[in-house]
């Protein structure tokens, strides 16, 4: 694969939610809204492509017999390095980003790319695929989040920190509470995956028939 | 054989190590940084829950008087003032949240009101118990104009405060902080006429 389709096949074919069903738990809890998914993608990226280049650096210097602990390791270490530095040079979206951080080490997306890719791939091959995983990654956050802030809340980005307090579409006592609880988290993901299998599904179809 | 045992340990335990190393100095980079962020934070709610005081000093004899009355949440206690004057009370309360400790800066003035009401830190449920920290919570009408002999309760709980939707034991976490404040204010403040 070349560089572009690396990228693209991390946004869309192997997209880290709709695709590979990984870091449910992450996306379930954070998908409650947008201003969420964004803050929550953007850290697990950044952490996404540090780490894929790092082990990608070690692949041949880590025997396979304890490749799983080896990567633990290494991506526990960068995602406190990148807590730590962020809390203290930007500590206004690091109180934003705030808990979304430690939760990245229990994002299996993180795991999964190391073995399956930045493993056995160069270094900057494994950016790349870390870079298209963590937008797709993303970009399911953000649409997933659409779904349930707005039928949810009736409002959409709201973002208070930054002193905007959202679009408003309906009232909020409209709005469906379950939809920002677990519950409406699982039926919205569910749902979209649903939709997206069968789509995949008809231009299968389309491309054999 | 033992020896590709041998260096699978000894790759791991490298590993760990120059991991454990790098956190160190990270963390020994960061520390003083993120300490001074907090003091910085600590100082700014301190006079955002108090405005009518400049200066703030720490009174830790009353704090155990306030201790001993029950009030055992209250970890801090400053007496602010403007100039030499008294200007109120702020207490710093340390609550059990939903998932997380929740710190809060309760000030209440001179007179026995409730002077304001900050969260410093917390780790609550992202997108429902973290709106705890909100104007919208914390400057409701069921939080303006109380007297420190009252005390408040959620809706739920029969009270006049409106919890935050989906997130009533965030909610009950912080009243019952803001309670303690206003009992042990209610209780220096009463000592202080006698």
């Amino acid at each position: 694969m070349n560089k572009w389709q690396i990228f693209k096949n991390g946004v869309f074919n192997e997209n880290p939610i709709f695709r590979l069903v990984l870091g449910m738990c992450a996306t379930l809890a954070v998908s409650s809204a947008v201003v969420n998914g964004l803050g929550m993608g953007l850290a697990t990226t950044v952490v996404l492509v540090g780490s894929n280049m790092i082990i990608s650096l070690m692949r041949n210097v880590i025997p396979k017999e304890i490749r799983i602990p080896a990567y633990v390791v290494i991506i526990a270490t960068f995602t406190t390095i990148v807590d730590k530095v962020m809390a203290a040079s930007t500590p206004d979206l690091h109180k934003v980003l705030g808990i979304f951080i430690p939760l990245i080490v229990v994002n299996c997306i993180i795991l999964a790319r190391a073995e399956a890719f930045a493993s056995k791939n160069t270094v900057i091959d494994s950016a790349i695929d870390g870079l298209g995983m963590g937008i797709g990654f993303t970009l399911a956050l953000t649409v997933l989040g659409t779904v349930r802030e707005l039928l949810g809340t009736g409002t959409l980005l709201v973002a208070k920190d930054f002193g905007f307090s959202g679009i408003t579409f309906f009232p909020k006592e409209n709005g469906v509470l379950l939809m920002i609880l677990q519950p409406g988290a699982f039926i919205t993901l569910g749902l979209v995956l649903a939709g997206i299998n069968w789509w995949v599904r008809k231009k299968e179809e389309k491309n054999n028939g | 054989m033992v020896k590709k045992e041998l260096r699978l340990v000894i790759v791991l335990t490298i590993i760990c190590v120059v991991a454990g190393g790098i956190l160190a100095w990270v963390n020994s980079v960061t520390e003083p940084r993120i300490q001074a962020q907090a003091e910085l934070a600590k100082k700014k709610a301190l006079q955002e829950s108090l405005p009518a005081a400049s200066e703030f000093r720490s009174e830790q004899l009353l704090l155990e008087q306030v201790h001993q009355a029950g009030n055992t949440n209250l970890s801090e206690l400053f007496i602010g003032y403007h100039e030499t004057e008294k200007r109120g009370l702020v207490f710093i309360a340390d609550v059990r949240g939903y998932s997380s400790t929740i710190r809060l800066v309760i000030g209440v003035s001179a007179d026995g009101q409730l002077a304001g009401v900050k969260v410093i830190s917390q780790a609550e449920t992202p997108g429902l118990g973290v709106k705890i920290t909100e104007r919208d919570f914390l400057e409701q009408p069921a939080l303006q104009r109380v007297s420190s002999a009252d005390q408040l309760a959620v809706v739920k709980d029969g009270g006049n405060v409106q919890a935050v939707t989906g997130a009533t034991i965030s909610s009950r976490a912080v009243v019952r902080g803001v309670n303690q404040a206003l009992a042990a204010a209610h209780l220096l403040l009463e000592a202080k006429e006698q």
